[in-house]
């Protein structure tokens, strides 16, 4: 059911859901459409299979087009995830045209209050910038009419990764 | 400091002269009410299920008000909390009293780190201590990278609007400023390729940037945590690219706990865009390795509007804007006009506190007092009567207008006013056709059909008299039997619609009440209330108390829902350093009700048969019938009793524009209102429009003669008892 709805919400937020049973399944999907995939550091700790897998590179540039990143968790209210990325990693993760974000797929959290009781756990434990993110860039600044990729991502992929609990 | 803000009249004619301004942000009201009552209706239908604590507009309110009075309670305590916290984690915090301090200490700030490049998020709190012409004037080059404050930047002009900066911007507009600017073409209509030149533009500032800076949402005292809520990902990209960050935020930001954020970002988004949740939310607590962060925590007038009682639930204000949109006045003039800095309702509050008395007095009589931003305001804030507080302070500094003095000062008195009115009645006679009166108006009022005053008021009918009630008839044996009713007539229809207190009064006899219509009866005090000028509306208030207090009765009823909110819901404030008469107000206003309610919800009489063919009618819901009352739909429902098919108006319990004194004050204001009104009942195709308040019904009434349009408007009450009559006379005569 929570996976249900986070898939919806995130869908209405304009991200794609993807499930992916185990860390190379993963990798095959986030190879097969960018072979040329760049992942941050959370990746490497959170997915090390899919880290080893991505094209090996000594930095991040600055703006790759095709990042890939661990999300801590998810949440079903709202179709977002949680990422807290050192800065260098942050804003790869924001200046990519596309981004990837691999969560294990049973951390969904159901509610934001769930959530943002996780994201002060993640603060107490020294997490400077969490960020809850649902969905692409946008901006509705011109006349109201939505535009997506302003600034950040033009498009956002969550990989749900492992089997539900 | 005016930061280049034109007087208040310029800005008005301006707004007034833009072709596009008011059809724009109609459809962008429109808009907004769609998909933020929807985003609220999903959330209760929705996040139930989840387990979600506070799944409701009222219940998440009540949480967000809760949390914010705990603040203000003891701001110090908490900014203390706070500030210990955020230096804990290696937060650089620094407070600013004035917007001078606060320009002052980010100036030196950046100076000091050899900064030439400052990329700024948004922030509300930068442009109240108008912080880049600041810098900008010592030599640093300041670029807002939010697409909406970018565009007004590039204009060199303020937001007029908190959440949409550049909402009074066409795409036409602004595909000319980008080129000229930016010395690259770009199209005139696609918006998609205008957002693409700015994100090639700002990428450059991004990763060039000396410094960055964003304003906070909310600062959490638990953590020493500042939320940002961004939907472009440039707060983000702020505050991690550029080696040195900058936060400028109000104290009045924070909030206690994370369990307290969740519910401000639950009604943030839902209340500002219409969206379940911003596209980026982040917390951002302490520096990192490396890096420098900074914050600015801004007074600038808070201590003050916290000290003054009648505005410190203003500092419970989340940016949300749902007051603007929602203001029909807002919809014609843009933020722009309606307000200083800050726009919206809020702005007529807070700009004294920020900016001045003089700042936030123009402004003041564009308020219509409808109500509307109180429904939808996600903290709680008493908007309205803290306008009206406002106004109040407006009015002592700077005096009434004379034209208004004198009104007003005719209207205080009930014998020089009769005296007057009847001579008007007189003199006006040769030239009164029907209901109006028939005389050329300036150019500025042209717009609208004076009525005429009635040749003989209310009163010389009713006043005095003590009618007996319905002993048969198809409502003798309503909820209301047995009661006595004192009727108020209202000054207005007394003069002008007398035909609806004499129907109104007839109909709560045919509902088993005993109707007496006190003596000593006036004005209840209202058009001087709305002016500001409160000593002379407790003059009023008072007479009227005493009037209706010397008639015992069970309830006190009028046709005029207007006098029923000011007598239940602004007497008892009226007094509040007079105990002695705020008890006998509170007595007044508890059994105080208006016509539609007391007929709906006291004496609930049985549904007349459908009337036979009948002409095509919709209705009007007073604006503070929905807003201050809560009527609902129970106008439609009393019509509908009484055997009348009604067609449902849109955006039916908006306001008319008449607004008391907004109409003559700013009658550009109350046409266009009236105008958008108009074009609503011409789509139901309704021959007859009834309303429940003789302000509504005059204003419309002289809207639609003077643009031709063939248009009965009617009080409720008459409507209802021509039906009564029938149904009491027999089928043959119903129509």
């Amino acid at each position: 059911m929570l996976l249900d709805r986070f898939r919806a919400k995130a869908e209405a937020t304009s991200a794609a859901v993807l499930l992916a049973a185990d860390e190379d399944a993963a990798a095959d999907l986030v190879l097969a459409a960018a072979p040329a995939a760049a992942g941050t550091s959370s990746l490497a700790a959170s997915f090390p299979t899919v880290a080893r897998r991505l094209a090996p590179r000594p930095a991040l540039p600055d703006a790759a087009a095709e990042i890939v990143a661990a999300g801590r968790f998810a949440v079903a209210e709202t179709g977002s995830v949680a990422l807290a990325e050192a800065a260098a990693d942050r804003s790869a993760c924001w200046l990519a045209e596309r981004l990837w974000l691999l969560v294990p797929a049973g951390a969904i959290e159901p509610t934001l209050e769930a959530a943002l009781a996780r994201v002060a756990a993640l603060v107490r434990e020294g997490a400077p910038h969490v960020t809850l993110m649902s969905g692409p860039s946008r901006t509705a600044d011109i006349e109201r009419v939505l535009t997506i990729g302003v600034h950040g991502p033009r498009e956002v992929r969550v990989v749900l990764v492992g089997s539900v609990a | 400091m005016s930061g280049g803000i034109a007087p208040f009249a310029e800005r008005y004619r301006r707004a007034l002269a833009d072709g596009r301004l008011g059809a724009n942000l109609l459809a962008f009201q429109r808009a907004w009410r769609e998909s933020r009552d929807a985003a609220f209706r999903r959330l209760a239908d929705e996040a139930p299920a989840l387990g979600a604590a506070d799944a409701t507009f009222d219940a998440a309110r009540r949480r967000i008000v809760a949390a914010k009075d705990a603040v203000l309670a003891d701001p110090p305590a908490w900014r203390r909390a706070f500030v210990e916290k955020a230096r804990a984690a290696g937060l650089v915090v620094h407070e600013a009293d004035t917007a001078h301090a606060a320009r002052e200490t980010i100036l030196q700030l950046l100076r000091a780190r050899g900064v030439r490049v400052l990329a700024k998020g948004k922030s509300m709190v930068a442009e109240e201590v108008f912080l880049n012409a600041h810098l900008e004037a010592a030599g640093l080059r300041v670029v807002e990278t939010d697409l909406g404050e970018w565009i007004i930047q590039l204009a060199r002009e303020t937001p007029s609007h908190m959440v949409m900066p550049a909402i009074h911007k066409s795409r036409q507009q602004i595909g000319a400023l980008f080129e000229r600017e930016t010395g690259r073409e770009v199209s005139r209509d696609d918006v998609q390729a205008q957002v693409d030149l700015a994100r090639a533009e700002l990428r450059r500032v991004f990763l060039t940037a000396d410094a960055g800076m964003i304003g906070a949402n909310a600062l959490v005292a638990e953590t020493g945590t500042v939320v940002l809520v961004t939907n472009e990902g440039n707060g983000d990209l702020v505050s991690s690219r550029p080696p040195l960050l900058v936060v400028i935020a109000g104290w009045e930001k924070l909030v206690p706990t994370f369990a307290d954020a969740a519910a401000q970002l639950r009604l943030l988004a839902r209340s500002a865009t219409g969206q379940e949740i911003t596209s980026y939310t982040s917390f951002i607590t302490g520096a990192e390795p490396g890096r420098e962060t900074h914050l600015v925590l801004v007074d600038n007038g808070r201590t003050a509007m916290w000290e003054d009682p009648t505005a410190r639930d203003a500092l419970r204000c989340i940016r949300c804007a749902a007051c603007a949109d929602v203001c029909p006045p807002y919809q014609v003039v843009g933020g722009h006009v309606f307000g200083h800095v800050y726009s919206g309702a809020i702005g007529l509050v807070n700009t004294r506190f920020h900016h001045g008395l003089e700042a936030a007095a123009g402004p003041q009589s564009l308020c219509v007092s409808c109500n509307a931003c109180a429904t939808v305001c996600p903290s709680g804030i008493p908007l309205p009567r803290q306008i009206l507080d406002v106004r109040a302070r407006v009015a002592a500094a700077k005096g009434l207008r004379l034209p208004e003095r004198l009104a007003l000062a005719a209207w205080s008195r009930p014998r020089l006013f009769d005296a007057a009115m009847r001579t008007a009645a007189r003199l006006a006679r040769p030239l009164a056709r029907g209901p109006f009166l028939r005389v050329p108006l300036p150019r500025r009022h042209a717009w609208r059909t004076l009525p005429a005053p009635a040749p003989r008021p209310a009163r010389d009918r009713l006043l005095g008299r003590a009618i007996e009630p319905d002993r048969e008839g198809p409502w003798a044996t309503s909820g209301a039997r047995g009661r006595t009713v004192a009727y108020f007539i209202q000054c207005l229809a007394d003069r002008f619609a007398p035909d609806g207190a004499a129907a109104a009064v007839r109909v709560l006899a045919a509902c088993g009440a005993r109707v007496v219509v006190p003596e000593g009866q006036h004005c209840c005090g209202l058009p001087l209330l709305d002016a500001g000028d409160r000593a002379g509306a407790r003059r009023l208030a008072a007479a009227t108390i005493e009037a209706l207090e010397r008639t015992p009765a069970d309830h006190v009823v009028t046709a005029a829902a207007s006098c029923a909110v000011a007598i239940a819901h602004d007497y008892p404030r009226l007094f509040d350093d007079a105990p002695a008469w705020r008890a006998r107000a509170e007595r007044l206003a508890a059994r105080t009700l208006d016509f539609v309610s007391f007929v709906e919800r006291v004496a609930a009489p049985p549904a007349l048969p459908c009337a036979g063919a009948q002409r095509a009618l919709t209705y009007h819901g007073f604006c503070q019938s929905t807003n201050v009352l809560g009527l609902g739909d129970a106008g439609r429902r009393l019509l509908a009793r009484a055997g009348y098919a009604v067609a449902p108006l849109p955006e039916g319990e908006v306001c008319c524009g008449f607004g008391g004194g907004t109409s003559a004050a700013h009658p550009e204001v109350a046409r266009a209102i009236a105008a958008r009104k108009l074009a609503n009942v011409r789509q139901t195709g309704a021959a007859c429009l009834a309303s429940d308040n003789p302000g509504c019904l005059l204003h419309l009434r002289g809207a639609a003669d003077a643009a031709g349009m063939p248009l009965e408007v009617r009080h409720v009450a008459e409507l209802v008892a021509e039906r009564l009559a029938a149904a009491t006379d027999g089928p043959g005569r119903a129509g």
